[in-house]
Parts: structure tokens; sequence; C-alpha cells
């Protein structure tokens, strides 16, 4: 079980991906998992901070 | 080797068997009277502090490799489905024998968005790989489709 070295963007629905081989050889591979870490950076509102109270 | 592989894939724990392992060793461990009482209230303080991460966790979505509906196969064996005692649903993608192979897996996501990509793959005995994955049909710019695996132990026999 190895994991990603970045995440990747899916969209909502299908999505086509490939695995391949980059070195070795031999390579059975089972499942690939996904694990949801967030909603593209577009989508996103920033807030602001305009006071300080102390 | 033709139409086996390794024999000892790990499976994935979900988050259900995690969270029910950690409160029945909880209670095992415990004693009698305020040991017990203290026992259920941190094992109670544990049970919500799990149930927030596991709310807050995002969706999870899995694809099994063997479904591939395409292939590209240099040399070598065929890229076929084989049945695989350690695998789950018992069948594994066989035969990525040469660089630069590949199989395409379609992925139902919940939602659109970031996410992690984990890979459950092997090679021979005491041999090493790297794969890659790369998302194929999202043009969208400034959104990652790629992402490397390196697998630094094999284990089990191709």
């Amino acid at each position: 079980m190895a994991v990603g070295d970045s995440d990747v963007w899916l969209k909502s629905g299908e999505n086509r991906f490939r695995i391949a081989t980059e070195w070795g050889s031999h390579v059975s591979l089972d499942f690939a998992r996904f694990e949801y870490t967030g909603s593209p950076v577009e989508n996103t509102t920033w807030g602001r901070i305009k006071s300080v109270y102390r | 080797m033709q139409g086996e592989c390794a024999t000892s894939l790990r499976r994935v724990e979900t988050h259900s068997e995690m969270f029910g392992r950690a409160g029945k060793g909880r209670f095992r461990r415990a004693g009698g009277g305020g040991a017990r009482v203290a026992a259920l209230l941190v094992g109670a303080s544990l049970t919500f502090a799990l149930a927030a991460i596991a709310a807050s966790a995002g969706p999870i979505v899995e694809a099994e490799c063997e479904a591939f509906v395409n292939y590209y196969n240099i040399d070598g064996l065929r890229i076929q489905k084989v049945f695989c005692s350690g695998a789950s649903g018992y069948y594994a993608a066989f035969g990525l024998d040469v660089i630069g192979e590949w199989i395409e897996v379609i992925v139902d996501a919940p939602v659109t968005g970031y996410y992690r990509p984990t890979v459950a793959y092997q090679t021979e005995y005491e041999e090493t790989a790297g794969v890659r994955m790369t998302v194929i049909d999202e043009d969208g710019e400034g959104v990652n489709r790629v992402s490397h695996f390196k697998l630094e132990e094999g284990w089990g026999i191709g």
C-alpha cells in the first residue's frame, strides 16, 4: 500500500485514471483509494480580519 | 507464472473497524469500582473524539484495478485480471512487467475536489517498483492530475 506524493483533482462523477509502471517489473495492482482532502481553491471564500480587540 | 498473482496483498482497514477495536481494548483493561468509572469516562471521551474525527473526514472512494477498462501492453505477459487470494475482492490486475505499461480505471467521485490517492500493489519478493497515477479526462487548469508512488519493499511472489 503506497501513498501518492501529491493529491489529485477529481470532478464529481466518473473519472478515468491511468496507472503506469515507472520502474520495477512484475507489478500486480489491487485497488486505488481516494480520500477527499478539500475543495478546489477557486471555490474557497477568503475572509479578512478588520480589527482586533484586546 | 501466468494466471496467478502474489498472495499477500494488504487489506485496508475501515474507520469503523479501527474504532471498534479501540473501544473493546479500553474496557478489557479496566478494573473494578472507581477505576471502572474512570475507564468509562475516558472511553466515552475517546469515543466522542473519534466520532468527531470520523464525521469531519471527507468521503473515501475506491476502485478495483482488475476492473480496468483499457490497458497498454508493451511486451511480456498480457495484462489481465487474475485470481489473487490476498487481494480485495480476490482479484487483481496482473502482467505489468515492462516499464511504461498501464491500465485505465474508472472511479466515481461523490464531490469535486482534491483527493489523496493510495494504491495497493506489489511486485516480486525483494523487488521494488514505482507507479504513476494520472487522471486523464480532466483538463482544468491549476489542478493536479499526476501522483507518483514508490514501493520500497516487495513481498509475496509474482
